[in-house]
Protein backbone atom coordinates (compact mmCIF):
# COMPACT_ATOMS: atom_id res chain seq x y z
CA UNK A 1 0.00 0.00 0.00
CA UNK A 2 1.70 3.08 -0.99
CA UNK A 3 1.35 6.08 1.24
CA UNK A 4 3.04 9.28 2.19
CA UNK A 5 5.95 8.49 4.23
CA UNK A 6 6.47 11.01 7.38
CA UNK A 7 8.53 10.75 10.02
CA UNK A 8 8.78 12.09 12.99
CA UNK A 9 12.36 13.14 14.14
CA UNK A 10 13.66 10.80 17.01
CA UNK A 11 13.28 13.03 20.34
CA UNK A 12 16.68 13.48 20.89
CA UNK A 13 17.34 14.56 17.51
CA UNK A 14 14.47 17.22 17.66
CA UNK A 15 15.64 18.33 21.56
CA UNK A 16 18.56 19.06 19.97
CA UNK A 17 17.35 20.97 16.97
CA UNK A 18 14.43 22.63 19.09
CA UNK A 19 17.66 24.03 21.64
CA UNK A 20 19.79 25.00 18.61
CA UNK A 21 16.50 26.97 17.20
CA UNK A 22 14.60 28.00 20.12
CA UNK A 23 16.78 28.61 22.87
CA UNK A 24 14.67 31.26 24.44
CA UNK A 25 11.18 29.47 24.19
CA UNK A 26 11.39 25.91 24.71
CA UNK A 27 12.65 25.94 28.12
CA UNK A 28 9.72 28.27 29.36
CA UNK A 29 7.00 26.27 27.58
CA UNK A 30 8.78 22.37 29.09
CA UNK A 31 8.82 24.36 32.86
CA UNK A 32 4.92 25.28 32.01
CA UNK A 33 4.01 21.50 30.99
CA UNK A 34 5.75 19.61 33.55
CA UNK A 35 4.76 22.39 36.32
CA UNK A 36 0.78 21.48 34.94
CA UNK A 37 1.91 17.90 34.68
CA UNK A 38 -0.42 17.48 31.49
CA UNK A 39 0.40 14.36 29.87
CA UNK A 40 -1.20 12.90 26.50
CA UNK A 41 -3.28 9.71 26.75
CA UNK A 42 -4.12 7.18 24.18
CA UNK A 43 -7.90 5.52 24.44
CA UNK A 44 -7.54 2.24 22.62
CA UNK A 45 -9.68 0.40 19.59
CA UNK A 46 -11.69 -1.98 21.20
CA UNK A 47 -11.24 -5.78 19.54
CA UNK A 48 -14.76 -7.01 17.75
CA UNK A 49 -17.18 -8.99 19.52
CA UNK A 50 -16.47 -13.04 18.67
CA UNK A 51 -12.15 -11.92 18.42
CA UNK A 52 -9.78 -14.41 19.79
CA UNK A 53 -7.26 -11.71 21.33
CA UNK A 54 -4.16 -14.31 21.04
CA UNK A 55 -2.66 -13.65 18.16
CA UNK A 56 -2.66 -15.52 14.88
CA UNK A 57 -0.93 -19.20 14.59
CA UNK A 58 2.58 -18.84 13.69
CA UNK A 59 3.87 -19.87 10.08
CA UNK A 60 4.83 -23.02 11.33
CA UNK A 61 1.43 -24.25 12.06
CA UNK A 62 -0.05 -23.18 8.93
CA UNK A 63 -0.29 -25.39 5.69
CA UNK A 64 2.82 -25.55 2.98
CA UNK A 65 4.03 -27.18 -0.07
CA UNK A 66 5.37 -27.01 -2.67
CA UNK A 67 2.57 -26.03 -4.82
CA UNK A 68 1.58 -22.24 -5.42
CA UNK A 69 -0.63 -22.05 -8.22
CA UNK A 70 -1.84 -24.06 -11.51
CA UNK A 71 -1.12 -22.62 -14.75
CA UNK A 72 -3.46 -21.68 -16.69
CA UNK A 73 -7.63 -21.69 -16.42
CA UNK A 74 -7.76 -25.27 -16.66
CA UNK A 75 -5.13 -28.04 -16.44
CA UNK A 76 -4.03 -29.24 -19.91
CA UNK A 77 -4.64 -32.94 -20.02
CA UNK A 78 -2.35 -33.80 -22.99
CA UNK A 79 -0.69 -37.10 -21.90
CA UNK A 80 -0.80 -40.18 -24.00
CA UNK A 81 -3.73 -41.35 -22.17
CA UNK A 82 -5.32 -38.47 -22.53
CA UNK A 83 -5.04 -38.28 -26.24
CA UNK A 84 -6.36 -41.86 -26.61
CA UNK A 85 -9.60 -40.60 -25.06
CA UNK A 86 -10.26 -37.82 -27.66
CA UNK A 87 -10.91 -35.07 -25.08
CA UNK A 88 -11.98 -31.65 -25.95
CA UNK A 89 -8.77 -29.78 -26.53
CA UNK A 90 -9.32 -26.95 -23.92
CA UNK A 91 -11.68 -27.96 -20.80
CA UNK A 92 -14.50 -25.45 -19.49
CA UNK A 93 -13.28 -23.51 -16.01
CA UNK A 94 -17.05 -24.04 -14.12
CA UNK A 95 -17.81 -20.22 -12.66
CA UNK A 96 -17.68 -21.29 -9.29
CA UNK A 97 -13.82 -20.93 -8.94
CA UNK A 98 -11.84 -19.49 -6.59
CA UNK A 99 -8.41 -18.38 -6.30
CA UNK A 100 -7.25 -16.71 -2.33
CA UNK A 101 -4.51 -16.10 -0.64
CA UNK A 102 -5.54 -19.03 1.70
CA UNK A 103 -6.21 -21.56 -1.49
CA UNK A 104 -6.91 -22.02 -4.71
CA UNK A 105 -10.42 -23.97 -6.14
CA UNK A 106 -10.64 -25.24 -9.69
CA UNK A 107 -13.18 -27.01 -11.46
CA UNK A 108 -13.27 -28.24 -15.33
CA UNK A 109 -14.83 -30.53 -17.35
CA UNK A 110 -14.26 -31.88 -20.29
CA UNK A 111 -17.52 -33.27 -22.63
CA UNK A 112 -20.70 -34.68 -21.55
CA UNK A 113 -21.78 -38.07 -20.64
CA UNK A 114 -19.09 -41.42 -21.28
CA UNK A 115 -16.17 -40.47 -21.89
CA UNK A 116 -15.95 -37.23 -20.35
CA UNK A 117 -14.32 -35.91 -17.49
CA UNK A 118 -14.00 -33.46 -14.58
CA UNK A 119 -11.39 -32.30 -12.48
CA UNK A 120 -11.37 -30.25 -8.87
CA UNK A 121 -8.22 -29.25 -7.93
CA UNK A 122 -7.88 -27.26 -4.87
CA UNK A 123 -4.20 -25.87 -3.28
CA UNK A 124 -3.87 -25.29 0.07
CA UNK A 125 -1.78 -21.81 0.52
CA UNK A 126 -2.64 -21.05 4.09
CA UNK A 127 -5.28 -23.26 5.09
CA UNK A 128 -5.26 -23.85 9.06
CA UNK A 129 -6.02 -27.76 8.52
CA UNK A 130 -2.70 -29.51 7.34
CA UNK A 131 -3.74 -30.79 3.59
CA UNK A 132 -2.79 -34.46 4.72
CA UNK A 133 -5.63 -34.42 7.42
CA UNK A 134 -8.20 -32.70 5.23
CA UNK A 135 -7.29 -35.35 2.26
CA UNK A 136 -7.60 -38.26 4.40
CA UNK A 137 -11.48 -37.26 6.40
CA UNK A 138 -12.39 -35.91 2.89
CA UNK A 139 -12.23 -38.92 1.51
CA UNK A 140 -13.29 -41.05 4.35
CA UNK A 141 -16.74 -39.08 4.71
CA UNK A 142 -16.66 -39.37 1.01
CA UNK A 143 -17.51 -43.27 1.86
CA UNK A 144 -19.04 -42.63 4.95
CA UNK A 145 -22.04 -41.02 3.15
CA UNK A 146 -22.39 -43.05 0.13
CA UNK A 147 -20.95 -40.46 -2.44
CA UNK A 148 -17.95 -43.16 -3.28
CA UNK A 149 -18.94 -46.29 -3.65
CA UNK A 150 -16.34 -49.74 -3.80
CA UNK A 151 -13.57 -47.75 -2.51
CA UNK A 152 -9.89 -49.00 -2.67
CA UNK A 153 -6.39 -47.52 -2.13
CA UNK A 154 -4.30 -46.43 -4.99
CA UNK A 155 -0.55 -46.49 -5.38
CA UNK A 156 1.60 -44.76 -8.42
CA UNK A 157 0.31 -41.20 -7.94
CA UNK A 158 0.79 -38.66 -6.14
CA UNK A 159 1.12 -39.39 -1.94
CA UNK A 160 -1.70 -40.67 -1.45
CA UNK A 161 -4.59 -41.90 -3.67
CA UNK A 162 -8.05 -43.42 -3.69
CA UNK A 163 -10.54 -44.71 -6.41
CA UNK A 164 -14.07 -45.71 -6.27
CA UNK A 165 -17.79 -45.54 -7.79
CA UNK A 166 -19.57 -42.07 -7.58
CA UNK A 167 -22.96 -42.69 -6.47
CA UNK A 168 -24.15 -41.32 -9.89
CA UNK A 169 -22.77 -45.10 -11.35
CA UNK A 170 -22.09 -43.61 -14.56
CA UNK A 171 -18.44 -41.89 -13.08
CA UNK A 172 -15.57 -43.92 -11.82
CA UNK A 173 -13.40 -41.32 -9.26
CA UNK A 174 -9.90 -40.86 -8.29
CA UNK A 175 -8.74 -38.82 -5.34
CA UNK A 176 -5.12 -37.62 -5.43
CA UNK A 177 -2.93 -35.57 -2.46
CA UNK A 178 0.09 -34.84 -3.62
CA UNK A 179 1.99 -31.89 -1.43
CA UNK A 180 -0.51 -29.20 -0.28
CA UNK A 181 -2.59 -30.01 -3.76
CA UNK A 182 -5.44 -32.03 -3.74
CA UNK A 183 -7.05 -33.63 -7.03
CA UNK A 184 -10.22 -34.98 -7.93
CA UNK A 185 -11.11 -36.54 -11.30
CA UNK A 186 -14.03 -37.90 -12.68
CA UNK A 187 -14.36 -40.16 -15.83
CA UNK A 188 -17.68 -40.36 -17.53
CA UNK A 189 -18.80 -44.58 -17.50
CA UNK A 190 -21.89 -46.07 -19.30
CA UNK A 191 -24.35 -47.49 -16.08
CA UNK A 192 -22.42 -49.68 -14.18
CA UNK A 193 -24.79 -52.71 -12.40
CA UNK A 194 -23.85 -53.05 -8.49
CA UNK A 195 -22.49 -56.50 -9.79
CA UNK A 196 -19.68 -54.68 -11.80
CA UNK A 197 -18.49 -51.89 -9.69
CA UNK A 198 -15.17 -53.29 -8.58
CA UNK A 199 -14.23 -54.40 -12.04
CA UNK A 200 -15.17 -51.17 -13.14
CA UNK A 201 -12.77 -48.93 -10.85
CA UNK A 202 -10.14 -51.58 -11.83
CA UNK A 203 -10.44 -51.35 -15.30
CA UNK A 204 -10.56 -47.57 -15.22
CA UNK A 205 -7.83 -46.88 -12.47
CA UNK A 206 -5.26 -46.83 -15.30
CA UNK A 207 -6.65 -43.97 -17.21
CA UNK A 208 -7.47 -41.72 -14.04
CA UNK A 209 -3.79 -42.05 -12.62
CA UNK A 210 -2.82 -40.58 -15.70
CA UNK A 211 -5.05 -37.82 -15.67
CA UNK A 212 -4.30 -37.02 -12.65
CA UNK A 213 -0.53 -37.04 -13.20
CA UNK A 214 -1.48 -34.47 -16.27
CA UNK A 215 -2.86 -32.23 -13.66
CA UNK A 216 -0.16 -32.19 -10.97
CA UNK A 217 2.11 -31.66 -14.00
CA UNK A 218 0.25 -28.53 -14.92
CA UNK A 219 0.91 -26.87 -11.22
CA UNK A 220 3.31 -24.74 -10.44
CA UNK B 1 -36.69 -51.96 -25.15
CA UNK B 2 -33.77 -51.65 -22.58
CA UNK B 3 -33.90 -49.15 -19.83
CA UNK B 4 -32.59 -45.85 -20.19
CA UNK B 5 -30.15 -44.46 -17.58
CA UNK B 6 -31.36 -41.61 -15.97
CA UNK B 7 -29.67 -38.35 -17.43
CA UNK B 8 -27.44 -36.46 -14.97
CA UNK B 9 -28.47 -32.70 -15.05
CA UNK B 10 -25.57 -30.70 -17.06
CA UNK B 11 -26.08 -27.89 -14.19
CA UNK B 12 -24.07 -30.67 -11.68
CA UNK B 13 -20.68 -32.75 -11.89
CA UNK B 14 -20.42 -35.40 -9.79
CA UNK B 15 -17.72 -33.61 -7.79
CA UNK B 16 -20.28 -30.56 -7.39
CA UNK B 17 -21.11 -31.58 -4.03
CA UNK B 18 -16.89 -31.48 -2.97
CA UNK B 19 -16.68 -28.59 -4.99
CA UNK B 20 -19.38 -26.81 -2.85
CA UNK B 21 -18.14 -28.05 0.51
CA UNK B 22 -14.54 -26.84 -0.54
CA UNK B 23 -16.47 -23.42 -1.02
CA UNK B 24 -17.66 -23.04 1.78
CA UNK B 25 -14.96 -24.66 3.99
CA UNK B 26 -12.64 -21.77 2.42
CA UNK B 27 -15.53 -18.95 3.07
CA UNK B 28 -15.21 -20.32 6.70
CA UNK B 29 -11.38 -19.85 6.70
CA UNK B 30 -11.28 -16.81 5.34
CA UNK B 31 -14.09 -15.59 8.03
CA UNK B 32 -11.80 -16.71 11.02
CA UNK B 33 -8.53 -15.58 9.53
CA UNK B 34 -10.07 -12.40 8.79
CA UNK B 35 -11.25 -12.06 12.33
CA UNK B 36 -7.24 -12.99 13.69
CA UNK B 37 -6.26 -10.49 11.20
CA UNK B 38 -8.64 -7.51 12.34
CA UNK B 39 -7.54 -8.40 16.00
CA UNK B 40 -3.89 -8.04 14.83
CA UNK B 41 -4.48 -4.79 13.70
CA UNK B 42 -6.59 -3.22 16.20
CA UNK B 43 -3.82 -4.42 18.56
CA UNK B 44 -1.11 -3.15 16.37
CA UNK B 45 -2.83 0.39 16.06
CA UNK B 46 -3.61 0.23 20.09
CA UNK B 47 0.74 -0.71 20.49
CA UNK B 48 1.47 2.28 17.95
CA UNK B 49 -0.69 4.70 19.49
CA UNK B 50 0.82 3.84 23.04
CA UNK B 51 4.45 3.71 22.00
CA UNK B 52 3.67 7.56 20.17
CA UNK B 53 2.26 8.60 23.52
CA UNK B 54 4.99 7.32 25.44
CA UNK B 55 7.38 8.80 23.08
CA UNK B 56 5.84 11.98 23.58
CA UNK B 57 5.37 12.05 27.32
CA UNK B 58 9.03 10.65 28.39
CA UNK B 59 10.29 13.55 26.43
CA UNK B 60 8.74 17.35 27.43
CA UNK B 61 10.73 18.58 24.70
CA UNK B 62 8.66 16.36 22.03
CA UNK B 63 5.60 17.38 23.50
CA UNK B 64 6.86 20.80 22.70
CA UNK B 65 7.52 19.82 19.19
CA UNK B 66 4.06 18.43 18.85
CA UNK B 67 2.08 21.53 20.32
CA UNK B 68 4.17 23.04 17.43
CA UNK B 69 4.01 20.93 14.56
CA UNK B 70 0.22 19.11 15.46
CA UNK B 71 -2.27 18.41 17.49
CA UNK B 72 -0.97 14.60 18.65
CA UNK B 73 -4.39 14.04 20.47
CA UNK B 74 -6.38 15.12 17.44
CA UNK B 75 -4.62 12.38 15.46
CA UNK B 76 -4.89 9.82 18.09
CA UNK B 77 -8.57 10.26 17.66
CA UNK B 78 -8.68 10.22 14.18
CA UNK B 79 -6.43 6.91 14.24
CA UNK B 80 -9.20 5.94 16.88
CA UNK B 81 -12.18 6.51 14.71
CA UNK B 82 -10.37 5.61 11.86
CA UNK B 83 -9.72 1.76 12.98
CA UNK B 84 -13.31 1.49 14.47
CA UNK B 85 -14.54 2.10 10.71
CA UNK B 86 -12.72 -0.33 9.41
CA UNK B 87 -13.63 -3.13 12.64
CA UNK B 88 -17.38 -2.11 11.93
CA UNK B 89 -17.01 -2.52 8.64
CA UNK B 90 -15.48 -5.33 8.39
CA UNK B 91 -17.24 -6.96 11.41
CA UNK B 92 -20.35 -6.28 9.05
CA UNK B 93 -18.90 -8.13 6.49
CA UNK B 94 -18.12 -11.11 8.66
CA UNK B 95 -21.68 -11.50 9.99
CA UNK B 96 -22.88 -11.08 6.40
CA UNK B 97 -20.65 -14.38 5.27
CA UNK B 98 -21.41 -16.21 8.58
CA UNK B 99 -24.75 -16.22 7.38
CA UNK B 100 -24.11 -17.42 3.86
CA UNK B 101 -21.81 -20.08 5.44
CA UNK B 102 -25.13 -21.10 7.84
CA UNK B 103 -27.55 -21.56 4.60
CA UNK B 104 -25.12 -23.49 2.97
CA UNK B 105 -26.22 -26.57 4.44
CA UNK B 106 -29.51 -26.75 2.72
CA UNK B 107 -28.05 -26.01 0.00
CA UNK B 108 -25.21 -29.16 -0.07
CA UNK B 109 -28.90 -31.27 0.02
CA UNK B 110 -29.95 -30.07 -2.96
CA UNK B 111 -27.13 -31.90 -4.62
CA UNK B 112 -27.48 -34.71 -2.59
CA UNK B 113 -30.87 -35.00 -3.11
CA UNK B 114 -30.73 -34.75 -6.41
CA UNK B 115 -28.50 -37.56 -6.53
CA UNK B 116 -30.78 -39.89 -4.76
CA UNK B 117 -33.76 -38.87 -6.38
CA UNK B 118 -31.79 -40.35 -9.24
CA UNK B 119 -30.71 -43.18 -7.62
CA UNK B 120 -33.92 -43.95 -5.62
CA UNK B 121 -36.67 -43.05 -7.99
CA UNK B 122 -35.25 -42.00 -11.60
CA UNK B 123 -33.78 -45.40 -12.50
CA UNK B 124 -36.20 -47.69 -11.03
CA UNK B 125 -38.94 -45.75 -12.61
CA UNK B 126 -37.17 -45.42 -16.29
CA UNK B 127 -36.54 -49.31 -15.72
CA UNK B 128 -40.22 -49.96 -15.72
CA UNK B 129 -40.64 -49.03 -18.93
CA UNK B 130 -39.07 -52.28 -20.64
CA UNK B 131 -40.74 -54.43 -18.14
CA UNK B 132 -43.86 -53.23 -19.10
CA UNK B 133 -43.97 -55.51 -22.89
CA UNK B 134 -46.59 -58.16 -23.22
CA UNK B 135 -45.22 -61.20 -22.34
CA UNK B 136 -46.86 -65.15 -22.90
CA UNK B 137 -48.02 -66.49 -25.86
CA UNK B 138 -49.68 -62.85 -26.53
CA UNK B 139 -48.48 -62.77 -30.42
CA UNK B 140 -51.35 -65.43 -30.79
CA UNK B 141 -54.36 -63.25 -29.59
CA UNK B 142 -56.75 -61.60 -31.41
CA UNK B 143 -59.28 -59.69 -31.70
CA UNK B 144 -60.76 -56.54 -28.88
CA UNK B 145 -59.46 -58.57 -26.02
CA UNK B 146 -55.89 -58.50 -27.30
CA UNK B 147 -56.32 -54.32 -28.80
CA UNK B 148 -57.59 -53.70 -25.52
CA UNK B 149 -54.76 -55.13 -23.69
CA UNK B 150 -52.14 -53.56 -25.81
CA UNK B 151 -53.77 -50.27 -25.42
CA UNK B 152 -53.31 -50.15 -21.82
CA UNK B 153 -49.53 -51.57 -21.81
CA UNK B 154 -49.15 -48.62 -23.98
CA UNK B 155 -50.59 -45.82 -21.48
CA UNK B 156 -48.90 -47.44 -18.76
CA UNK B 157 -45.21 -46.99 -20.82
CA UNK B 158 -46.60 -43.37 -21.82
CA UNK B 159 -47.18 -42.93 -17.90
CA UNK B 160 -43.63 -44.11 -17.02
CA UNK B 161 -42.12 -41.72 -19.92
CA UNK B 162 -43.81 -38.99 -18.31
CA UNK B 163 -43.25 -39.69 -14.67
CA UNK B 164 -39.67 -40.49 -15.77
CA UNK B 165 -39.33 -36.78 -16.75
CA UNK B 166 -40.95 -35.08 -14.68
CA UNK B 167 -38.80 -36.30 -12.12
CA UNK B 168 -36.04 -35.68 -14.10
CA UNK B 169 -37.05 -32.01 -14.46
CA UNK B 170 -37.13 -32.06 -10.54
CA UNK B 171 -33.46 -33.38 -10.12
CA UNK B 172 -32.32 -30.36 -12.92
CA UNK B 173 -33.90 -27.88 -10.81
CA UNK B 174 -32.42 -28.97 -7.66
CA UNK B 175 -28.97 -29.19 -9.91
CA UNK B 176 -29.55 -25.52 -11.27
CA UNK B 177 -30.40 -24.48 -7.41
CA UNK B 178 -27.26 -26.14 -6.04
CA UNK B 179 -24.80 -24.67 -8.83
CA UNK B 180 -26.18 -20.99 -8.92
CA UNK B 181 -25.64 -21.37 -4.51
CA UNK B 182 -22.05 -22.84 -5.42
CA UNK B 183 -20.94 -20.03 -7.75
CA UNK B 184 -22.22 -17.51 -5.19
CA UNK B 185 -20.45 -19.33 -2.16
CA UNK B 186 -17.03 -19.27 -4.54
CA UNK B 187 -17.65 -15.94 -5.54
CA UNK B 188 -17.67 -14.58 -1.68
CA UNK B 189 -14.29 -16.78 -1.03
CA UNK B 190 -12.71 -14.99 -3.66
CA UNK B 191 -14.47 -11.68 -2.81
CA UNK B 192 -13.03 -12.18 1.52
CA UNK B 193 -10.00 -13.26 0.22
CA UNK B 194 -9.48 -9.89 -1.31
CA UNK B 195 -10.43 -8.10 1.96
CA UNK B 196 -7.97 -10.99 3.93
CA UNK B 197 -5.55 -9.74 1.80
CA UNK B 198 -5.44 -6.07 2.40
CA UNK B 199 -5.74 -6.72 6.00
CA UNK B 200 -2.41 -8.60 5.84
CA UNK B 201 -0.70 -5.96 4.50
CA UNK B 202 -1.94 -3.24 6.18
CA UNK B 203 -0.66 -5.12 9.03
CA UNK B 204 2.73 -4.98 7.39
CA UNK B 205 2.20 -0.73 6.73
CA UNK B 206 1.37 -0.54 10.51
CA UNK B 207 4.53 -2.58 11.87
CA UNK B 208 6.59 -0.71 9.24
CA UNK B 209 5.73 3.07 10.38
CA UNK B 210 8.05 4.46 12.48
CA UNK B 211 5.80 4.69 16.04
CA UNK B 212 5.64 8.73 15.62
CA UNK B 213 4.92 9.00 12.53
CA UNK B 214 1.14 9.70 13.57
CA UNK B 215 0.17 11.34 10.09
CA UNK B 216 2.17 8.43 8.22
CA UNK B 217 -0.21 6.04 10.28
CA UNK B 218 -3.50 8.42 9.27
CA UNK B 219 -2.68 8.28 6.05
CA UNK B 220 -2.81 4.23 6.07
CA UNK B 221 -5.40 3.62 7.67
CA UNK B 222 -7.34 6.54 5.71
CA UNK B 223 -6.30 4.30 3.11
CA UNK B 224 -7.10 1.47 4.28
CA UNK B 225 -10.40 2.38 5.75
CA UNK B 226 -11.22 3.42 1.57
CA UNK B 227 -10.40 -0.03 0.25
CA UNK B 228 -12.19 -2.10 2.57
CA UNK B 229 -15.57 0.58 2.49
CA UNK B 230 -15.40 -0.11 -0.74
CA UNK B 231 -15.05 -3.56 -0.46
CA UNK B 232 -17.99 -3.84 2.43
CA UNK B 233 -19.98 -2.21 -0.32
CA UNK B 234 -19.60 -4.89 -2.41
CA UNK B 235 -19.83 -7.79 -0.41
CA UNK B 236 -23.16 -6.20 1.53
CA UNK B 237 -24.29 -5.98 -1.91
CA UNK B 238 -23.28 -8.93 -2.72
CA UNK B 239 -24.93 -10.86 0.19
CA UNK B 240 -27.85 -9.20 -0.41
CA UNK B 241 -28.32 -10.92 -3.51
CA UNK B 242 -28.48 -14.16 -1.74
CA UNK B 243 -31.79 -12.81 -0.50
CA UNK B 244 -32.94 -13.15 -4.18
CA UNK B 245 -31.10 -16.51 -4.77
CA UNK B 246 -33.00 -17.86 -1.95
CA UNK B 247 -36.17 -16.78 -3.65
CA UNK B 248 -35.27 -18.05 -6.76
CA UNK B 249 -34.56 -21.22 -5.06
CA UNK B 250 -37.91 -20.76 -3.74
CA UNK B 251 -39.51 -20.04 -7.01
CA UNK B 252 -37.79 -23.62 -8.39
CA UNK B 253 -39.44 -25.34 -5.77
CA UNK B 254 -42.86 -24.11 -5.76
CA UNK B 255 -42.38 -24.61 -9.75
CA UNK B 256 -41.72 -28.49 -8.86
CA UNK B 257 -44.49 -29.01 -6.44
CA UNK B 258 -46.62 -27.70 -9.45
CA UNK B 259 -44.76 -30.23 -11.36
CA UNK B 260 -45.59 -32.68 -9.37
CA UNK B 261 -49.32 -32.01 -8.96
CA UNK B 262 -49.41 -32.07 -12.64
CA UNK B 263 -50.70 -35.64 -13.54
CA UNK B 264 -51.09 -34.30 -17.35
CA UNK B 265 -50.32 -37.52 -19.20
CA UNK B 266 -51.07 -40.09 -16.90
CA UNK B 267 -54.98 -40.49 -17.71
CA UNK B 268 -57.70 -37.96 -18.22
CA UNK B 269 -58.67 -38.17 -14.49
CA UNK B 270 -54.95 -38.16 -13.86
CA UNK B 271 -54.58 -41.09 -12.30
CA UNK B 272 -52.44 -44.01 -13.54
CA UNK B 273 -53.60 -46.03 -16.09
CA UNK B 274 -55.30 -49.05 -14.81
CA UNK B 275 -54.46 -52.60 -15.45
CA UNK B 276 -56.29 -55.15 -17.92
CA UNK B 277 -58.10 -56.85 -15.26
CA UNK B 278 -59.68 -53.53 -13.80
Amino acid sequence: MAVPRLRLMHPRTREKAMSMRRPAVVPALAVALALTGCGIESEPVTAPPGADVSAAPPASQRAAGQYTKLNGACPALDGDTARKLKLPATGKPADVNADTPISQIVTCTWGTGVGSVTVLLTIDRDTSTPTAEQFEKDWQASVADGRTLSPKPVDGVGDQAYAGIHRDRQSVVLSVRSSNARVQVSYGVADTPRASFAATVERNTGTLTALAQDVLDDLG
Amino acid sequence: MTATPPATSSSYTPVAIEAFQKAVELVEELIKKIRDELTKLINGVNAFMQAAVDKVNDSILGSVVELFTGDIEENLKKIKSLTEQVRDKISEILTKAAESVAGAVPVASLFSRGFEINDQVTRPLSGMFGEMTGSGEIDFWRGPAKNTYEKRVQDQQDAVTNATAKVKKLVEYLGQAGAGNMAYMASLGERLGEIYGSLVTACIDLAETASGALTQAIALLMHFSEVIGTAAGQIVGYISQLGARITEVLDQIMQLEAEKADLTGLTPEGMWPSPVSD
